[in-house]
């Protein structure tokens, strides 16, 4: 996989977490790849792998609790164990998003359950050898004034397989299989 | 007497999400944080109307839960797979083993309100 097929990579992670947050009524805007590799978080993560015959890795999100609590299913009553919940479930549905645009690309994926963990000034460490990137997001300009200026952070990490490509297929998906989120099947 | 659906996901957050999709329509509802449990609720509650079942959970996934249901002669109890997954290969395995419908989260609370009316027999 070349860089362009890493950034590539990268664009379909930063639209499905976009579309992700959207669909949980938050909008946010990409405010760019984190610089520090491992800055301290004060929130809520959340960590889903994922494994395949190319591509193996995980993604964590980051979420401040304010976030969370106001796009919990409860509206607000949540408790910190909700909470953690929630994350968790955020992250298996964004996996879950970026694993069916993938295999658009040929690349197949197997995901894991999520793992999660609130703290203060939590750091992440990486495995040297993978490629990694730290999205970035900011509430959008409602949820400012809501909440104050909060970031999201979606970190993509990925070992690469050497041969593997990532190489848009024209194959549409056999009749009676859904194509993305929201679809319904009745068999 | 309420139609009894059980509702198999790992994730409360998500099992409040179909509960309040689906509660106001008056079913008993059954939760279950995996595949074993679903089976324990299975076994407990033989009228169950409908099972909503989720795939990738600890222990015990939902294509091993449809699996086991069957083998023990309790397949003939709908099963609706409500899950991130849209992988076809998935989807014609859960198929094969009788599944009813499969629906890719997050999903539309009306669509899900519509499915589960429809597979419990309790369409309006």
């Amino acid at each position: 996989m070349d860089s362009s097929e890493w950034d590539k990579l990268n664009e379909i992670v930063v639209e499905c977490s976009r579309a992700l947050f959207a669909a949980c009524g938050v909008h946010v805007d990409y405010a760019g790849v984190a610089t520090k590799d491992d800055a301290p978080f004060d929130t809520t993560l959340a960590v889903i792998g994922y494994g395949g015959a190319h591509l193996r890795g995980s993604v964590l999100l980051s979420a401040p609790t304010e976030v969370l609590r106001a796009t919990h299913p409860s509206g607000g009553a949540a408790s910190d164990d909700d909470l953690l919940d929630w994350a968790g479930e955020l992250s298996n549905l964004l996996l879950g998003r970026i694993k069916n645009a993938i295999r658009r690309y040929g690349l197949v994926i197997e995901m894991s359950t999520p793992l999660m963990f609130s703290g203060l000034h939590l750091r992440i460490s990486s495995v040297r050898s993978s490629n990694h990137a730290a999205h970035r997001f900011s509430c959008g300009e409602a949820h400012k004034l809501a909440l104050g200026e909060l970031l999201l952070q979606v970190r993509f990490e990925a070992n690469v397989e050497p041969g593997a490509r990532l190489t848009a297929t024209s194959e549409e998906p056999p009749a009676g299989s859904p194509r993305g989120e929201g679809d319904v099947i009745l068999f | 007497m309420s139609k009894k659906v059980i509702i198999v996901d790992d994730s409360r957050t998500a099992r409040l999400q179909i509960i309040n999709a689906i509660s106001v329509d008056g079913y008993e509802l059954i939760e279950a944080v995996d595949g074993k449990e679903g089976l324990e609720k299975l076994r407990a509650h033989p009228d169950t109307a409908l099972v909503v079942l989720d795939l990738n959970m600890p222990r015990m996934n939902g294509l091993e839960m449809l699996s086991t249901a069957k083998s023990l002669g309790q397949g003939g109890v709908p099963f609706l797979l409500l899950t991130t997954e849209a992988q076809p290969e998935l989807v014609q395995q859960a198929r094969a083993l009788g599944a009813k419908a499969w629906i890719v989260k997050p999903f539309i609370p009306d669509q899900l309100r519509a499915a589960v009316a429809k597979l419990s027999g309790a369409a309006r």
